[in-house]
């Protein structure tokens, strides 16, 4: 198996301690990543959705070692860096960027759009003064923003063109690997088309890899080839769109995507949503996690966690369930 | 047909601040009949939520109306005094908004608060009729909800109190401003669902607000689409996702990625909405649309109704004639 991978994680875990009292005793865990097992290939986008709460944010954060997994194993470019230091981190910073859902919170007020997009230049050095002007001048422009925006600061942008911002500050120093967590999630659908289209010209324009978190199923059909779905802190299904969309596998994959309206009228939803809530990641429940909300849940179900497996094709799935 | 509950005759409210006059909502008229549900969609900032304050006359200053009629079974609500208006707020208008929780009194539990409006509204209130109402929601567990706060609710159950709550008092329309925005979509899937039987059941009203074009689509009999302080189009559902008229509601509809169409780029619509301080001339659309003409730039389109139900402010139909 030589497949190109840029990013392979296995069974990755990220539990955040619950302390109480003066003393901060932990009295339990929040199980937010609980084994996940996936690769990212070199070149692709590929798409990471579920509920709010299943760990996505995490799971973006930890591969890209913004956290520190609980255990687990993080294989970026063929390197080990799951316990790596800071200091050894440093160079593989530049090569891994993060663009989060709320652009307005990610740029510090004080600073022009300007000090913003030199900020990674300096940081990460080798750079005159002079080629960093020329550089931002061209990010500017390449998404259709101008060099007076280089005086202004964040609030006095749109939404759209705070976000152009993030996006440039994240591609600036040429990385190879993107997560995009939501980054379009606060934008409106007419500014949001704009910013979907930017993200894939540049994809193709710098040969970039995404991981594209998201809610928005739509969103994960324009954007990415292979998407996985993610439930309390697990992958349930994963596979390319095509077979993802047109024969889910996983019941909760299933509702998902019935629970989405549609914008044709006549149009009626195939199936009933789920019943009840998510539970919560500090008490997941025994067995296959989501047989609390499953309708087709049987004896197994209650006993055993499923494991995610290959039902041929590389449309991998973690239930029970023969067929449905 | 059935009787029109509320209409709202060429509504103009604007804020007077230090900066200018925002125009937000600038000659808005449609109106809302009995067991219909009505859609108002548009992107943020557009003028939606201070349409909606306006008829419950919850605008603060520096916001005020300045002009129109809000007619509800035929009379003015603008012209009550506040005294007037109290009795018909909650009781003939409700209205519940995207955070339940501004809404709700932390400190007291469930029960308490719907046995309060059910007081206002001098309906009887009884242990009994309470669980009842919660269960009318669908809500799980309503033994256990009736004595909880709000903090101890999930976002789809505390979402579920607020509608049990506001139709306690049977109200004539409902008001819904992004009632389903920040839940999950599965928990949103169930409050429509929630939402449709209570048409089914209840011969409803309700009046939704929504940036959401696909909620408007799943639930709505009707709907207006709204662009800086004015209305743009209305029409069916039917007519407005199947045959939209204006070019900012196709743009709109084009610029949303839909899971059941893979297409390689979107459609989008350039520019950025405009300042409603010192809103674009003739059509407010007109500086992002690709149709613009000279007549756009100086004068507001009137309305053309192509049915009973369609009308479009648009030049490219002056003519009656269908581009
Ligand atoms: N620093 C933290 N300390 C404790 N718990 C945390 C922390 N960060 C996240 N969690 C918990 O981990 C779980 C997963 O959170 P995460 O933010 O990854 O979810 P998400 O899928 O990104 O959700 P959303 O769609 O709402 O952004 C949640 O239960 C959350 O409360
Ligand atoms: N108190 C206020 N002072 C000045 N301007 C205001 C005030 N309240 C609202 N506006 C303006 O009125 C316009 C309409 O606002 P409104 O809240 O109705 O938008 P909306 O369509 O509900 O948007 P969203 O989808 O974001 O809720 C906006 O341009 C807003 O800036
Ligand atoms: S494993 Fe069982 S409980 Fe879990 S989703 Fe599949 S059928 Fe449902
Ligand atoms: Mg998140
Ligand atoms: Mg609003």
């Amino acid at each position: 198996m030589m497949e190109d991978s840029i990013l392979r994680v296995e069974g990755l875990k990220k539990y955040f301690p619950i302390k109480s009292g003066v003393w901060g005793k932990v009295k339990g865990y929040v199980r937010s990543l609980d084994g996940v097992s996936l690769t990212v290939r070199r070149g692709e986008t590929l798409a990471l959705v579920g509920e709010s709460g299943c760990g996505k944010t995490t799971f973006g954060r930890t591969v890209l070692r913004l956290l520190r997994p609980t255990s687990g194993k993080i294989i970026f470019g063929g390197v080990d860096i799951t316990d790596l230091s800071e200091k050894e981190l440093k160079p593989f910073r530049r090569r891994m960027q993060i663009v989060f859902q709320d652009p307005l919170a990610s740029l510090d007020p004080r600073m022009t759009i300007g000090d913003i997009l030199r900020e990674p230049f300096k940081l990460h050095g080798g750079f005159s003064l002079r080629e960093i002007e020329e550089k931002i001048l061209q990010l500017l422009e390449s998404v259709g923003m101008r060099e007076e925006h280089i005086y202004r600061y964040p609030h006095e942008l749109s939404g759209g063109q705070r976000q152009r911002v993030c996006i440039l500050r994240a591609i600036s120093l040429n990385p190879e690997f993107l997560v995009l967590d939501e980054p379009t999630s606060a934008l409106d659908v007419s500014v949001q088309a704009q910013i979907l289209n930017l993200l894939k010209d540049l994809q193709r324009e710098y040969g970039l890899t995404y991981l594209f978190i998201t809610h928005d199923l739509g969103i994960v059909r324009f954007m990415s080839d292979r998407s996985a779905v993610m439930y309390l802190g697990k992958i349930v299904e994963l596979s390319w769109n095509d077979d993802l969309f047109n024969n889910p596998l996983h019941p909760y994959t299933r509702s998902l995507i019935s629970a989405i309206p549609t914008f044709d009228p006549e149009l009626k939803r195939r199936e009933e949503p789920i019943l009840g809530e998510v539970p919560s990641a500090i008490n997941i429940p025994q067995g296959c996690r989501f047989h609390p909300r499953c309708p087709y849940a049987f004896g197994a179900c209650f006993e055993r966690e499923p494991l995610l497996e290959d039902r041929g094709g590389g449309h991998l799935v973690a239930c029970h369930l023969e067929k449905l | 047909m059935s009787r029109i509950v509320l209409d709202v005759r060429g509504l103009k409210t604007y804020f007077y601040t230090y900066e200018g006059v925002v125009k937000a909502v600038d000659g808005v008229s449609f109106s809302i009949r009995e067991g219909e549900f009505f859609g108002l969609v548009g992107e943020t900032g557009c003028g939606k939520s201070v349409t909606a304050l306006s008829v419950m006359r919850l605008v603060d200053p520096p916001g005020r109306i300045v002009g129109g009629e809000v007619l509800l079974d035929g009379i003015d609500i603008l012209k009550l005094s506040e005294k007037e208006m109290q009795g018909v707020r909650g009781r003939k208008i409700s209205m519940i908004f995207q955070d339940p929780m501004a809404s709700l009194s932390p400190l007291m539990k469930i029960g308490e608060q719907i046995a309060e409006v059910l007081r206002k509204s001098s309906k009887e209130v009884s242990r009994e009729r309470i669980l009842d109402l919660l269960k009318l929601v669908r809500m799980p567990s309503p033994e256990r909800v009736i004595d909880s706060y709000p903090f101890e609710l999930s976002g789809g159950m505390r979402q579920r109190a607020m509608i049990a709550m506001m139709l306690s008092a049977k109200p004539r329309l409902l008001i819904a401003d992004e009632p389903t925005t920040a839940l999950d979509v599965t928990t949103q899937a169930q409050i429509l669902n929630l939402l449709k039987e209570m048409k089914r059941e209840l011969k409803l009203s309700l009046w939704l607000i929504t940036h959401d074009l696909g909620v408007v689509a799943e639930l709505c009999d009707r709907s207006c689409v709204m662009y800086a302080g004015r209305i743009v189009e209305c029409g069916t559902i039917r007519e407005i996702f199947r045959e939209p008229l204006h070019p900012y509601t196709r743009g709109l509809l084009e610029a949303i990625p839909k899971v059941h169409l893979k297409v390689d780029r979107l459609a989008t619509i350039p520019g950025t909405v405009p300042d409603l301080i010192d809103p674009p001339s003739g059509c407010r659309f007109h500086p992002r649309c690709p149709y613009a003409s000279y007549r756009c730039i100086e004068s507001l389109p009137e309305a053309v109704s192509f049915t009973p139900t369609h009308i479009v402010f648009c030049h490219l139909y002056s003519g009656g004639i269908k581009a």
